[in-house]
């Protein structure tokens, strides 16, 4: 059978798989080794089946996700969260827009400490998300707000994505992150505007007088809350950016100081401890499961040359960089949209930078480029990790979603993907000023 | 041409394609100056064999290379690096023992003479025998990667007092963490992707790499300080198929391989040699030169080369490996090919 | 079959929480490590290599059967619940097989790897000294054999209502 037959074989299978509701990490699992067997035998996949788990399990950057989890179970648990935006509400006296943009800077604060989408996003499905229903917004529209705010982690730095990217394309990281940072406050500025101009226009920004609880919380504990969320912040990102910790690290220090104030405010007992950890262990273990199928697909896609191919059909269109770079931005758009994002870059940055450098092309805005088609990926039906993350946390439906967030997605492309193309400078001017 | 490069694409994929892999980037020495040039001689010179090349990891990472040869889910691992699986080959970190004076191009040399060693190390039989023949491989040696050194952020470490514990080094393997230790730092051990950050937020403050390895890192723009005229070490590689596939090719392609190669490990340490050429010009820190040190520090830096090496010996000996006689003969070839090593290293017998 | 998925569910309970404490330890370990780093400028030997080849793999494989079994893990519901309900039967039975040869498969080859490790004594340098990690090997294999224990017992499940209906039929 030829290569080609294979490739397209599996990708029906995993499209009726994923239709009939099978398990994400099963579909990956099983196409992966369905196709390595077509392609090589058992005797190819019995390497991959032997050691990959553990190898893929066995990394430190992977311990962000546990750990930022842990960080934002046991805040929750301390209700300093609910508080908060118990003063934003009244503050914002019932409006959901103000309430709706806190969130997304929530994600883009929280994207910036933590290297992994994943883990931003499954904390603050736990954290905000009860917040934002509570408060008249839709299921499926904080699912959505939830999804979005938690993308802007792989662009807005520091983030393990800058940093595979740099070390794979050979492109300094502190440019790429001085670079990524206009663009990131961009996408927060973009994706606030569409959710105001969502909630002017659609029957979501309806404030339901009744949905709204009474709010006879004194007001000492806003103050609590304001103390205790503020030391909070300053003393995780006063700890990284004074060389305390790293930002894989802060997880942990952030969790641990979480325990400590709840400790102070009284609300350590075994139930606190027993609900924090179980509920951790589920959301890590899950989102690992999925990474370990991940791999193992990945692995096919590689054995299978398709990446190559495809770029190989490219090579026709040399006299006209800018086709072949849209071409190559949609394709990382489509590839990020199916597959491990870390899997995606490793697997084409090979293949892909030589092209760019026959096309004369920035690197640092190509790679930049990337991750910013990278963060809309995770949102966008239908394998935006993000909302499948965001909806197996919360129950909440994947489908009612992507509706929404296909809107942020496809409105993103056009103003954030098309201001980056026609103003590169938003891009490249901060690091030309800061090497100098 | 584009029709013809279809073609091309097309009879690599009908042909039975030997998967080369590796666990580093393209943009990897040895990746680069090596392993993927070499494949690609190959396949340029005979139409006997084809090979589909993955890199960065894409099918196994670097510490599995053994066990992807063994179960044969691969067929040549491009950059197999013993140092990441010291249980299974405890000889080759030798080559990662602190010296006084060597390049890639001392290093490179010498790993060609220890392969080719005829020297018994134990039970009558070679390092390569030891360390590869018996575990049914095949290997050329590529260049070790340049020289190892140390640079600072804050600290000049130009004299004895300034070598304590609150100075924390990143280390690439335990054999750096020895020397580390022995000169009086403290060894941190940190995933590579971390440095920039760390070395930029003062999480540690200096890390030992090689110069060509500075650049995808940050450690040129971060660090103000390198101890330099000093050769802390190189990292040995390979590259390595299972011997049932070497014997697989024909006399014809062997020879292309052996010919290829042999050109290679000598142009690979120029390479390396011009890339440190148009680093340091741009290095806004200051390289302190060994030999401009005062003796009582140039006495402290030979004492904890000396102490590695004793350390490492007994290491291997406590594991029940001959740890002695690899590392005389390592000496010797490397005294041979060019290098320098502290006076009590020379005497040790 | 009642005692098999009593037991089952004590199993996949008690992977779990090795998970919980195995993530706890790594908060621990951090905390500790970075304290000790900025105040002593001591920081543990190897904890990076702890972290990541013991406790991280102790902190997943073992809890892979209880996440399956508590229906954490994300699928797409939406179009197959719109299904007859002839073809949703069949369907869970089809899943439910793919997935017993998927963790089989896993659990026998991660065995082997674990096997291998054994005879081969596997150790890694922890800062400067030796340890093993072939008995962390061991946590793979158990962990898939969690979840074809829990994917079974939903077989046999199935296979009991499809009986009895097809009895009362
Ligand atoms: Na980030
Ligand atoms: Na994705």
């Amino acid at each position: 059978m030829s290569v080609d037959i294979i490739v397209v074989l599996c990708f029906l299978l995993l499209i009726y798989l994923l239709l009939v509701g099978q398990y994400i990490s099963s579909i990956f699992l099983s196409v992966g080794l369905i196709g390595i067997f077509m392609l090589g035998g058992m005797q190819q996949l019995n390497g991959f089946l032997q050691s990959d788990s553990f190898a893929q399990v066995a990394s430190f950057s992977l311990t962000t996700i546990p750990l930022y989890i842990l960080m934002a179970e046991l805040i929750m648990g301390t209700k300093i969260v609910e508080d908060l935006y118990g003063l934003a509400f009244r503050i914002s006296k019932g409006r959901k827009g103000p309430l709706g943009v806190i969130t997304i800077v929530i994600g883009g604060l929280l994207g910036s400490v933590s290297g992994s989408s994943s883990a931003t996003s499954a904390s603050m499905a736990k954290i905000t998300l009860p917040e934002l229903r509570k408060r008249g917004f839709s299921d499926t529209f904080s699912g959505a707000i939830v999804a979005v705010a938690g993308s802007l982690s792989s662009i807005i730095p520091p983030s393990v994505m800058i940093i595979i990217y740099g070390v794979a394309a050979r492109i300094s990281i502190g440019e790429l992150f001085i670079g990524s940072l206009v663009p990131g406050i961009l996408m927060i500025i973009v994706f606030s505007i569409i959710l105001l101009l969502y909630l002017k226009f659609t029957g979501e920004g309806k404030v339901h007088e009744v949905d709204i609880p009474e709010d006879n919380t004194p007001t000492s504990r806003y103050i609590i809350a304001i103390f205790m969320g503020a030391l909070m912040a300053i003393s995780i990102f006063g700890g990284i950016f004074a060389g305390i910790f790293t930002p894989t690290e802060a997880g942990a220090v952030g969790a641990f100081l979480a325990f400590i104030m709840a400790l102070i405010m009284k609300k350590v007992n075994f139930e606190y401890i027993k609900t924090a950890l179980s509920e951790t262990t589920k959301i890590t273990v899950m989102t690992i499961f999925i990474v370990i199928g991940a791999s193992l697909f990945g692995r096919f896609i590689s054995l299978s040359l398709i990446p190559r191919k495809i770029i190989n059909l490219l090579e026709p269109l040399q006299s006209t960089p800018y086709l072949i770079i849209i071409i190559l931005l949609i394709f990382y758009f489509i590839l990020f949209m199916f597959i491990d994002n870390i899997a995606v870059l490793l697997m084409t940055v090979p293949i892909v930078m030589p092209i760019t450098e026959t096309l004369d092309v920035d690197p640092l805005w190509f790679g930049v480029m990337v991750l910013v088609s990278c963060t809309i990926g995770l949102i966008t039906p239908p394998v935006g990790t993000n909302v499948f993350i965001v909806g197996s946390t919360t129950g909440i439906s994947i489908e009612g979603i992507f509706k929404i967030t296909f809107v942020f997605s496809i409105i993103t492309t056009i103003v954030v993907v098309g201001l980056l193309i026609i103003f590169p400078e938003l891009i490249t001017w901060l690091p030309s000023i800061m090497s100098k | 041409s584009s029709s013809e490069e279809k073609e091309n694409t097309e009879s690599n994929s009908s042909a039975k394609a030997l998967i080369a892999s590796s666990g580093y980037p393209h943009t990897d020495g040895s990746v680069e100056t090596f392993s993927v040039p070499l494949l690609e001689k190959v396949m340029e010179k005979t139409d006997e064999v084809e090979f589909n090349i993955f890199t960065g990891g894409e099918l196994f990472s670097a510490d599995e290379s053994l066990d992807a040869l063994n179960s044969t889910s691969i067929d040549i691992e491009m950059v197999l690096s013993p140092t990441l699986d010291q249980k299974r080959f405890p000889y080759s970190s030798v080559v990662g023992l602190p010296l006084l004076k060597s390049d890639a191009s001392v290093a490179a040399k010498a790993i060609q003479k220890m392969v080719e060693s005829d020297v018994e190390i134990a039970d009558g039989k070679t390092y390569y025998e030891l360390e590869f023949a018996d575990k049914d491989l095949f290997v050329l040696p590529i260049h070790p990667t340049e020289t190892y050194l140390i640079s600072t952020v804050d600290e000049k470490l130009d004299s004895v007092d300034k070598f304590n514990k609150s100075i924390r080094i990143r280390a690439s393997s335990n054999v750096h963490e020895t020397f580390i230790n022995e000169l009086g730092l403290t060894p941190v051990a940190l995933p590579a992707p971390d440095i920039y950050d760390s070395l930029s937020r003062n999480a540690i403050d200096g890390v030992m790499l090689n110069i060509p390895d500075w650049p995808p890192y940050g450690v040129d723009e971060l660090t103000n300080y390198t101890l330099s005229g000093v050769s802390l070490g190189h990292f040995p590689v390979f590259f390595a198929m299972n011997q049932d596939t070497w014997d697989s090719f024909s006399d014809d392609v062997q020879n292309i391989f052996k010919e290829e190669a042999n050109e290679l490990i000598q142009s690979g340490p120029e390479t390396y040699k011009q890339q440190i050429e148009e680093i340091l010009p741009n290095y806004n820190g200051e390289l302190i030169e060994f030999d401009s040190l005062d003796k009582e520090v140039q006495d402290k830096i030979n004492t904890a080369i000396l102490n590695t090496w004793n350390s490492w010996i007994k290491d291997l000996e406590d594991r029940g490996f001959a740890g002695k006689e690899v590392a005389l003969l390592w000496r010797d070839l490397i005294v041979e090919s060019g290098g320098e090593v502290p006076q009590e290293i020379l005497d040790m017998e | 079959m009642r005692n098999l998925k009593r037991v089952n569910h004590l199993l996949q309970e008690f992977g779990g929480r090795i998970s919980g404490i195995a993530i706890l330890s790594m908060m621990f370990v951090i905390v500790i490590d970075v304290f000790l780093r900025n105040v002593f400028k001591t920081p543990i030997p190897g904890s990076y290599v702890i972290i990541e080849n013991f406790l991280m793999p102790i902190a997943i494989f073992p809890a892979l059967g209880y996440v399956y079994m508590k229906n954490v893990l994300p699928r797409l519901s939406e179009f197959v619940e719109r299904t007859p309900n002839w073809f949703q039967k069949y369907n869970k039975l089809l899943l439910l097989i793919m997935d017993i040869v998927v963790f089989g498969l896993l659990t026998y080859y991660t065995f082997l790897y674990f096997l291998n490790g054994f005879q081969q004594g596997m150790e890694i340098p922890i800062a400067t000294k030796f340890v093993a990690i072939w008995p962390v090997y061991f946590f793979v294999p158990l962990g898939y054999f969690f979840v074809l224990l829990e994917v079974l017992i939903r077989f046999g499940e199935e296979i009991k209502l499809l009986v009895n209906r097809n009895a009362n039929v």
